[in-house]
């Protein structure tokens, strides 16, 4: 106040004090004067005092004009030759380049004053939510008006924009699903603004078809690699059984599977054990149920999922291949409500509700009816049972702008056999972590992580000859983040972590002794900074790299490592984005894979034992995003990914004394291609992938077993509205390597070595193999169609959904039994049903 | 937009088209190859070895193939490097192969040394050959080994021996036993497990394995549920049970880790497509090696006699 009542105190006085010439003014020329200042005129001014030219417009337009000459600097000299032009703007060119602007007073009275310094930028903070229940809406787009400038949510449904010149703005968030809302915002120089957003879910018969997790003009963000998928998308896809999160992973370029199976998933030429799958930001080592065939996450619980497929940035490390972290609810903020499922093979239920100022979430799920399995194994009983469930308490504001979430993961699975002449399994994972988010009065976010995981898993032979084994990992961990967003919009962050597992991995060998082939205990601490240039519009680049101080494998100093990455994009225009990614990374914590096992009852985890070196990933990744229109979207990728010492069981053991493990290397390179296309009511998306991968281990070099060259899916969702949603969805992926056979030969099975002078009862068929995976099996391709209808029935919310699972019935090879020649197929046509109460 | 639509169901429709081929050759190229198996057991005159050839079945369908695939006419002999064993063809009818096979053998088997050659030569084919190393630790069981078992529930039968040192060896206790049948008598045996596990019902035995111990022990009570169930075995018949042997059999390697191998068995729902190939066998497959069992009976004492009676076991 006391500034702006100076200001014009000056303006006045500088108006008073003011000189008026009228006399004609060298260097000028004119012609075509007029009187009034809104007409225009033709001005010729050439090297000219900046003075004198003023006043030689002010003249010619019969105006006066006020100014203090000490505004200009001294000698300053101007030169205009304009053409009908107003006088206003013949000024405010001379004036162009020079610290004054032109203030009208009244109709022919003008002041020149010195412009104001521009004030500082301020920031502004908004958190997204859903307005019934309090759920941070993560990916949500947030925009500008005024600026053209956006953000999108993380996945705390929270957005910062720095750099912002004071000011009242319009301020737009949309989110699929959720009515769009408008509101100013103030923002205030040098001060973070924060705003809630509270967004109202569109009614059933309405959807908005906006693509989740698209920016809005974040043209230079390096995320080259990273996809984002809301829970909610999931579940209007073919669901198989039910829905399950990994194999929804499945559909995306780059991501292959072994087929129906298993929703154990490949990411670019790698196993699935060099996939990092975090729950939370907690590692969940074993996150399958039922021998793979389904994840053990409950979708119920989810809330959104981050997929990176390569070139992930610094705030992540352990995994060579990919990064899956999925984030769970918060639960209703605002009453109470439950839901109730059943599948063919699952009931589930879970409650949500307000729990003082926060929230908690309460899920179960649990197997009843193992039947179904069947069509998944060839006809063979799975006598199976699991269940899993969560907790997840949230408090809101337990510190000034600090939340606390407390999470709690259970799953088991037990394999019991009605027999005691058949062996037992079981496994199971528990988690428990606390995580503190924080902001902070500046645009700054810290968020701490301390967590607990376990996996457990067990071969309890019983009276049969397969042998004993004990798998166990724990894993303690503190990691500390922590993003600053700079005026400039450059982002910095840091991190640190401090990780303690300890596993064990008890193998019986074949003297009957048992040994641990795992380093029993380490510890690693490792830090990560990295520094985002993002203050060009048009260029967004990320450099960092972890600083790994120790080997877990050994838990000692001088025996770390660096994990450098690089993160860039280039915005030529609008709509065509370049984005390069590289990397290193490592991974320390492996499992003992048997490659040639089409489905194994789990894989035990275990740190590298310390005589092998870690394995480590370089990842390039090259992308090119175009956007036709905002309905139609391509990206196209090429990335190659070399690993070294990569960990591979050691086939060629024949005795104790041999390693279990070798080090081998792999590589793996193709191109990858997306296109969606989102009219109201449909949404269409094309994924297309060319790969290549290749593994050598113990002098063999060979095409891993998931290694398909081409890969197609599409999928088709359509709002029909009035609560029916349709969609179908269309897999291909070209023939998957096996081995020929060329020759039997007999094996003799010493059932008991007090009587090896008969052999003629005990042989049996042994296959005798050419190149390994030299050969590809037929092409698999799948057709699934879904039709789903919600209801709104009282105070309920019904879900029903059909699922018809290989609709034209299609022979998919899963393998062939190479004793016999008998031909396994995978899923045949299998129509599936879910019914879902939300209350 | 229609036209680039209209281009991708054509690109769907021939892709479709041209994946709907289903079929394909899980076979590659025939490989002729051998595969050789000789077991030589030292307390035994009579050795034998056995010579197969690669097949396949037209089916593909191995399980089935009841063709003959030994392989006769090979000159075949071991060597103890100083005596040469010299195996002959024997033809013989088996019936649960329904087939002719033709197999080796020498009568007089007696080496000298425990360092052991064979070669196996296949007229116009391949010389298939093998080295071993067939010592074994010499053994002395201790007293406790070599006494009167007695009837004490709560005790156990040990095998132990004076060098307490671990080796490799299967533990094996026979019940030596006669079955007398309208006047004819057979001398058969019976072995005792470690332990037994009832369920439903049913009885379920658990045998040792091959392993690295210093000794091994059988619990009385497992010895009487032996006779339990030996009593029921021949109904009908009379059992006489004369006494316990205890056998500690040796094997040379890699027939061990061979005969662990196979015998280990795989869960009924992991599918693997390859199993490991096992051989110590030059210019083809399979295995030679030998055994050794070194044994020392043990007699039932008196107090077995009530449970004798009780299962009508003559003693």
């Amino acid at each position: 106040m006391t500034k702006s009542f100076l200001y014009s105190f000056i303006l006045k006085l500088l108006l008073l004090c003011s000189v008026t010439y009228s006399q004609n003014i060298r260097g000028a020329d004119s012609t075509g004067v007029r009187s009034k200042i809104f007409n225009v005129f033709s001005y010729n001014i050439t090297e000219m005092p900046i003075e004198d030219a003023l006043l030689y417009i002010a003249n010619k337009s019969n105006i006066n004009v006020a100014f203090s000459k000490d505004i200009f600097k001294p000698n300053s000299k101007v030169s205009l030759k304009v053409d009908d032009t107003s006088v206003q703007e013949a000024i405010e060119l001379i004036l162009k380049g020079t610290n004054a602007s032109l203030v009208p007073l009244s109709e022919n009275k003008y002041v020149i004053t010195k412009q104001k310094p521009p004030e500082p930028p301020g920031s502004l903070r908004g958190l997204v939510t859903d307005s019934t229940n309090g759920e941070a809406l993560a990916f949500a787009n947030a925009y500008i008006e005024e600026l053209n400038r956006g953000a999108s949510t993380n996945s705390k449904g929270i957005f910062i924009i720095t750099a912002l010149p004071p000011g009242e703005y319009n301020v737009s968030i949309s989110y699929v699903g959720y009515q769009s809302k408008r509101i100013k915002v103030n923002v205030v120089s040098e001060k973070l603004t924060h705003v809630d957003f509270r967004l109202k879910p569109n009614s059933i018969e309405i959807q908005t078809v906006e693509k989740v997790g698209e920016r809005v003009a974040e043209s230079n963000a390096t995320d080259l690699g990273l996809e984002r998928l809301a829970i909610k998308d999931l579940e209007k896809m073919p669901r198989g059984v039910e829905t399950d999160v990994f194999r929804s992973l499945q559909y995306l370029p780059g991501v292959k599977s072994t087929g129906d199976i298993s929703s154990r998933f490949y990411v670019r030429g790698s196993p699935s054990n060099q996939n990092l799958i975090l729950l939370n930001s907690i590692p969940i080592y074993h996150p399958y149920h039922s021998l793979g065939m389904f994840s053990s996450i409950d979708p119920e619980m989810i809330n959104n999922i981050e997929f990176y497929k390569g070139g992930y940035p610094v705030q992540y490390g352990g995994a060579l291949s990919s990064i899956t972290k999925l984030n769970t609810k918060d639960g209703n903020k605002y009453s109470f409500g439950g839901k109730a499922q059943v599948s063919m093979l699952t009931g589930k239920a879970s409650l949500e509700g307000p729990l003082g100022e926060g929230s908690f979430l309460l899920t179960g799920r649990k197997s009843y009816d193992t039947r179904i399995l069947k069509y998944f194994l060839n006809d063979k009983n799975v006598p199976i049972d699991f269940y899993d469930m969560s907790l997840g308490i949230y408090f809101p504001d337990i510190l000034p702008n600090g939340n606390i979430k407390i999470f709690a993961y259970t799953s088991s699975d037990n394999l019991k056999n009605n027999t005691q002449n058949e062996a037992d399994y079981k496994w199971s994972n528990n988690i428990l972590g606390i995580n503190w988010f924080q902001l902070t009065d500046s645009p700054m976010f810290v968020e701490v992580n301390f967590y607990y995981s376990n996996f457990d898993g067990e071969v309890i032979p019983n009276l049969s000859s397969v042998r004993p084994q004990k798998n166990s990992i724990d894993d303690v961990t503190m990691d500390v983040n922590l993003r600053y967003i700079y005026d400039s919009k450059d982002e910095l962050d840091l991190g640190f972590k401090l990780q303690e597992v300890r596993s064990k991995l008890e193998l019986q060998n074949y003297t009957g002794g048992v040994k641990d082939i795992s380093a029993p205990k380490g510890t690693n601490i490792d830090f990560y900074i990295s520094y985002k240039f993002l203050r060009y519009e048009n260029i967004g680049l990320d450099l960092g790299t972890r600083i790994n101080l120790t080997r877990l494998a050994t838990g000692r100093k001088g025996t770390g490592f660096f994990e450098p990455r690089f993160n860039s994009t280039f915005s030529f225009s609008k709509n065509i984005i370049l984005k390069f990614s590289a990397g290193l990374f490592t991974q320390e914590i492996i499992t003992l894979s048997d490659e040639d096992e089409l489905i194994n009852i789990f894989e035990p985890w275990f740190i590298t034992p310390s005589y092998l070196p870690p394995s480590h990933a370089i990842h390039l990744n090259l992308g090119l995003e175009y956007k036709f229109t905002e309905e139609l979207k391509m990206d196209f990728e090429v990335y190659r990914k070399n690993i070294i010492n990569f960990a591979t069981l050691n086939d060629y053991k024949t005795s104790n004394s041999d390693a279990d493990m070798v080090a081998g290397t792999g590589k793996a390179y193709g191109l990858e291609y997306q296109l969606n296309y989102t009219p109201f009511p449909l949404r269409f998306h094309l994924g297309y992938s060319y790969s290549f991968a290749e593994k050598t281990a113990n002098g063999l070099t060979y095409r891993p077993r998931y290694d398909s060259r081409h890969s197609l899916n599409m999928s088709f969702e359509y709002n029909i509205g009035n609560g029916w949603y349709a969609s179908i969805l269309w897999n291909y992926y070209s023939g998957l390597p096996f081995t020929q056979i060329l020759a039997f030969r007999d094996n003799w099975n010493i059932g008991n070595l007090f009587s090896t002078n008969y052999i003629w009862n005990n042989l049996s068929p042994y296959t005798l193999t050419g190149e390994r995976n030299a050969e590809r099996l037929p092409d698999y391709h799948r057709l699934d169609l879904s039709i789903s209808k919600n209801i709104r029935f009282g105070f309920m919310n019904l879900y029903f959904d059909i699922s018809l699972i290989n609709l034209y019935d299609r022979e998919n090879i899963f393998y062939f039994e190479k004793t016999s020649g008998k031909r396994v197929n995978m899923l045949p046509f299998l129509p599936t049903a879910s019914i879902k109460v939300e209350i | 937009m229609k036209i680039k639509f209209l281009n991708i169901l054509v690109i769907v429709i021939a892709l479709f088209l041209y994946s709907c081929n289903n079929s394909f050759d899980p076979l590659g190229d025939f490989v002729e190859g051998y595969t050789l198996y000789s077991i030589i057991d030292k307390n035994k005159d009579v050795q034998k070895v056995y010579i197969f050839q690669n097949y396949m079945p037209e089916d593909l369908n191995a399980e089935q193939y009841k063709q003959n695939r030994t392989i006769n006419n090979a000159n075949v002999k071991i060597s103890d490097g100083i005596n040469n064993f010299i195996f002959t063809d024997t033809t013989e009818f088996i019936e649960e192969l329904g087939t002719e096979v033709t197999y080796y053998q020498n009568k007089h088997f007696s080496t000298q040394t425990n360092s052991l050659n064979i070669s196996a030569e296949i007229p116009g084919k391949k010389t298939l050959s093998a080295s071993i190393n067939s010592s074994s630790k010499k053994i002395t069981f201790t007293f406790r080994s070599r006494r009167t078992v007695e009837y004490d529930l709560f005790s156990d039968y040990e095998m132990r021996f004076t060098d307490e040192s671990v080796f490799e060896f299967l533990p094996v206790l026979l019940i030596n036993y006669k079955l007398i049948e309208m006047g004819d008598t057979t001398n058969l045996t019976k072995e005792i497990p470690t332990y037994y596990v009832f369920e439903n019902g049913r009885r379920y035995a658990s045998f040792p394995n091959l392993a690295e111990r210093s000794g091994y022990k059988y619990s009385i009570k497992v010895i009487e549920e032996a006779l339990r169930e030996l009593a029921t075995e021949h109904p009908g018949k009379k059992i006489k049970v004369i006494n316990l042997t205890a056998n500690v059999l040796q094997v040379s390697s890699p027939l061990n880790i061979y005969y662990a191998t196979n015998k280990s068995a795989r869960d009924g729902f992991t599918i693997k497509l390859q199993e490991p190939n096992i051989t110590n066998i030059e210019n083809g497959n399979g295995i030679f090696g030998s055994l050794d069992i070194q044994s020392v009976n043990a007699e039932f004492g008196k107090s077995w006699e009530g449970l004798f009676n009780e299962l009508r076991i003559d003693f």
